[in-house]
């Protein structure tokens, strides 16, 4: 699962760091994501892991980091 | 005057947010993720006032559609924690063509906590960019 966030994050992140480098608790927005291209990864993850982030999850903390994205996705896998 | 006798400042509270988009950012999320991408960020009369010839969609315009409406969650400041839906923050066009920014919930209650009560908005567009800054005016407050 996180290699294919990985993958999200380097199509469609806009990230000035290398992804397969990046911590999973590094600020994903300090390392380059803007408001945009987090909606553009939120969509990708929703298509490539068949799920529907639900409206209380639509937070910026949700996706600041490659665990945070792990834990939600988990979450709605889980539920 | 009689603020002065009791040597009261007026401080109107005022706040600020911009931003710029890169058109062809919006295109490719157009082109890759179609509706889905538009109804998660755009408001109906948003769409339609950038669709021309009932199918052609302006990617100039939901660009300076999306930068006013990060500039307002700038101007907004949310943390980390807060909801705020793309759009409960609209784009909403006079026939005149002026535009301004309408505040739904819960972006109208976060407005409201912040004291702001008066938005002002100005977009522009320029080939591969678009661009728009966003002002919040509120009450004043009083104090020494």
């Amino acid at each position: 699962m996180e290699g294919k966030i990985r993958q999200i994050l380097k199509d469609h992140g806009r990230l000035s760091i290398d992804t397969t480098k990046l911590a999973v608790d590094s600020d994903l927005y300090q390392a380059g994501m803007t408001s945009h291209a987090s909606v553009n990864v939120m969509l990708a993850l929703e298509g490539v892991f068949d799920i529907e982030f639900p409206d209380r999850m639509l937070k910026r903390s949700v996706f600041e980091s490659i665990s945070a994205i792990l834990t939600a996705i988990s979450e709605l896998k889980t539920n | 005057m009689l603020l002065k006798l009791l040597n009261l400042a007026v401080t109107p509270r005022v706040a600020v947010g911009s931003d710029i988009v890169w058109v062809p950012d919006i295109r490719a999320s157009v082109e890759q993720f179609g509706e889905r991408y538009l109804k998660f960020i755009f408001t109906e009369k948003e769409i339609a006032n950038c669709t021309r010839n009932k199918e052609e969609i302006s990617c100039w315009g939901l660009a300076a559609r999306f930068a006013a409406k990060e500039a307002t969650m700038k101007m907004l400041r949310p943390n980390r924690d807060q909801l705020l839906p793309w759009r409960s923050i609209e784009v909403v066009q006079s026939p005149n063509g002026a535009v301004n920014i309408k505040l739904h919930a819960p972006a109208s209650r976060m407005a409201g906590a912040a004291g702001i009560d008066q938005i002002t908005l100005s977009m522009s567009h320029e080939r591969d960019y678009a661009t728009a800054v966003v002002v919040g005016m509120g009450k004043a407050t009083y104090h020494q």
